[in-house]
């Protein structure tokens, strides 16, 4: 490697072959910082005179619409989950009704049936149980 | 750090290192327009990053990062464009001497276009230690590769350089 180092250094030296503009150099120091600071005042806005034109405008809709939109549909979730809820109740209820009217048709009858017994049974008392067993 | 300190560091570090950037990215862009724009870049880069600055490496070695990102940033859209463009297919010692604040002969324009022809990491190293006779310690913090990979870098570079000026001499 050191043979093909020098001989690129013997034959090109070691000075760039390149020159710049009369004064380039001179003035260099002053050109960064002159465009490094118009830079920097296009990238940064003029201060705010005051809080108020500070402040961006924004009016009250824009400020709040995504609250009310959120609102919104918490409000159509929650009516649609509550008119579910009662469609279904309705429905469950009118079964129930069906169902009890039906039962207690059912259960009078054999409320009438057991009653009578009860009431037979409920009537007798010791000397007429001891006369029933022994006529038995 | 506020902005009077920042500005007082500033103004210390533009005079102090810009002529050695402005000929760390001449190298590397060839082209005296180029270079300017780029240096520019660059200073406004450092003025924006200043107050990031934590001492970790030395301020040399930032300021040459930087500058050098910005050169291959600039060479990689620069191929772009070219790649579009079919017209201009000038070779790169052609272009040298046709340009005014170029100043060797055609020797050292081949020179140019070997170095030119290299691939980027190559093409930096060659420049940082060949013409600014830079460590290597310190070329690996600027670019982030260890001294083995960037002595080989050299070495193949060195190789390449001399196989083509031969060739073409």
């Amino acid at each position: 490697m050191e043979t093909d180092e020098r001989y690129i250094e013997l034959h090109f030296g070691k000075k760039a072959p390149f020159k710049v503009p009369d004064g380039y150099l001179d003035n260099l120091t002053q050109s960064i910082i002159s465009n490094v600071e118009a830079a920097g005042k296009e990238a940064v806005p003029a201060a705010p005179t005051s809080l108020k034109s500070a402040a961006p405008a924004v009016g009250w809709w824009q400020r709040y619409r995504r609250y009310v939109a959120a609102a919104a549909c918490v409000a159509f979730v929650v009516g649609g989950v509550s008119v579910w809820q009662a469609q279904s109740s309705t429905e469950a209820d009118k079964a129930h009704v069906a169902t009890a009217t039906h039962n207690s048709s059912y259960d009078a009858s054999a409320y009438g049936s057991v009653s009578d017994e009860e009431i037979n049974y409920s009537m007798l008392d010791n000397e007429d149980m001891y006369s029933l067993m022994a006529s038995n | 750090m506020d902005i009077a300190e920042k500005r007082k560091l500033f103004e210390q570090i533009v005079p102090l290192y810009s002529e050695k950037l402005y000929w760390a990215i001449r190298r590397i862009v060839l082209c005296h327009d180029d270079a300017n724009d780029v240096l520019q870049n660059v200073f406004i880069k450092v003025w924006k990053g200043i107050d990031d600055f934590q001492n970790r490496s030395k301020l040399s070695t930032w300021l040459y990062r930087i500058a050098v990102n910005e050169a291959l940033d600039f060479l990689r859209r620069q191929r772009n464009v070219a790649s579009l463009d079919t017209v201009d297919n000038m070779s790169v010692a052609d272009q040298l001497e046709s340009d005014q604040y170029f100043d060797g002969d055609r020797a050292q324009a081949l020179l140019q276009e070997a170095i030119a022809s290299l691939p980027d990491v190559q093409r930096v190293v060659f420049n940082l230690r060949y013409y600014d006779e830079l460590k290597y310690t310190e070329i690996s913090q600027m670019l982030d590769t260890s001294e083995g990979a960037l002595k080989a870098s050299y070495h193949i570079a060195v190789k390449k350089i001399t196989a083509y000026m031969k060739e073409h001499q």
